[in-house]
């Protein structure tokens, strides 16, 4: 079977920021949880994220715009990551956006492979890094109202 | 025949349903009062503080709400399993909630609680299978547990600060 990704992603480049949109769910206070950079076992621990060309309004936008399948999804905001941060924890972000069913601009960071997956609880660390990075660097847009 | 508000039954003592109203717009809305004669269904949270009551209140409701896809591609709604696990995580606390109980939901299906100490950040998941995850990440150095089967008190001690 052909690598779904071949041909179809794009590395980037260590000083580029990465939008990452926290629905209400995963706040505490007015911060994101870190559930909210810990990705799902159904999507393959793949981390959805924007290139910083969308800017931090546009991947708002894009993340909360009516979907044709009717659906809608909410996002208190966005908060920033970067590449650099990422790769200094071994995640390895990249632009998967060229596939047909996703957004311009979408950044998959896998958290672990099949080949070397990782534990719960390092995922779990890796996660709150993040987090912790975007909380102290402070909401970068905020949902409007 | 109605009961007297300060005597509850069995059932009201340990029914928690007041925390999955609604948010109301003002606070003092939203909680039971001893006139509307409410009191009684959480006599075990009355040292728990005003604010925190809406605070967990206003998101238990709202984890009740969400759909599958809420936190993106895959992500699952929050078990109503997991937030079962977490009102009776709440009943064990035996009435002095603090705001570091706010529960949150996570990709997975679960419900978590996650606050940090002066040397580490700790994570109870409900996951809302017969189970119960703790997490404890000092400095990067983790330590990981799945208490199986699920055991209310082993989460409240490590809330209140016993070893994983």
């Amino acid at each position: 079977m052909a690598n779904r990704f071949e041909g179809s992603i794009e590395w980037l480049i260590d000083d580029e920021d990465l939008w990452r949109q926290v629905p209400l769910g995963c706040m505490t206070g007015s911060e994101p949880n870190s559930s909210a950079f810990n990705p799902s076992q159904k999507h393959k621990f793949f981390l959805s994220t924007g290139r910083e060309w969308l800017t931090a309004k546009g991947a708002y936008d894009q993340y909360t715009r009516k979907r044709p399948n009717g659906t809608v999804l909410s996002s208190e905001g966005t908060w920033a990551i970067r590449v650099s941060l990422c790769r200094g924890y071994q995640l390895y972000p990249f632009d998967d956006s060229r596939l047909a069913d996703l957004d311009p601009g979408h950044v998959s960071i896998p958290f672990g492979t099949d080949e070397v997956p990782e534990t719960k609880g390092s995922r779990k660390t890796k996660a709150q890094a993040l987090r912790s990075y975007a909380v102290n660097r402070g909401c970068v847009y905020r949902r409007p109202g | 025949m109605t009961a007297p508000a300060t005597t509850p039954s069995t059932d009201q003592v340990y029914n928690v349903s007041v925390w999955d109203h609604a948010p109301a717009p003002r606070i003092r809305d939203a909680l039971p009062t001893q006139d509307s004669g409410q009191l009684s269904l959480m006599p075990i949270f009355t040292s728990t503080s005003e604010g925190v009551i809406h605070v967990v209140n206003a998101k238990v409701y709202l984890l009740h709400q969400l759909a599958d896809g809420w936190l993106g591609e895959g992500s699952l709604a929050p078990k109503p399993s997991a937030i079962d696990q977490y009102r009776e995580f709440l009943r064990a606390l035996g009435g002095n909630v603090p705001l570091r109980a706010e529960p949150v939901g996570n990709a997975d299906g679960g419900v978590e609680i996650e606050w940090k100490t002066s040397d580490a950040e700790h994570v109870i998941e409900f996951t809302g299978d017969d189970n119960l995850w703790l997490f404890e990440n000092r400095g990067g150095e983790f330590e990981e547990r799945t208490v199986e089967p699920f055991d209310v008190m082993r989460a409240v001690e490590f809330f209140r600060g016993e070893p994983i």
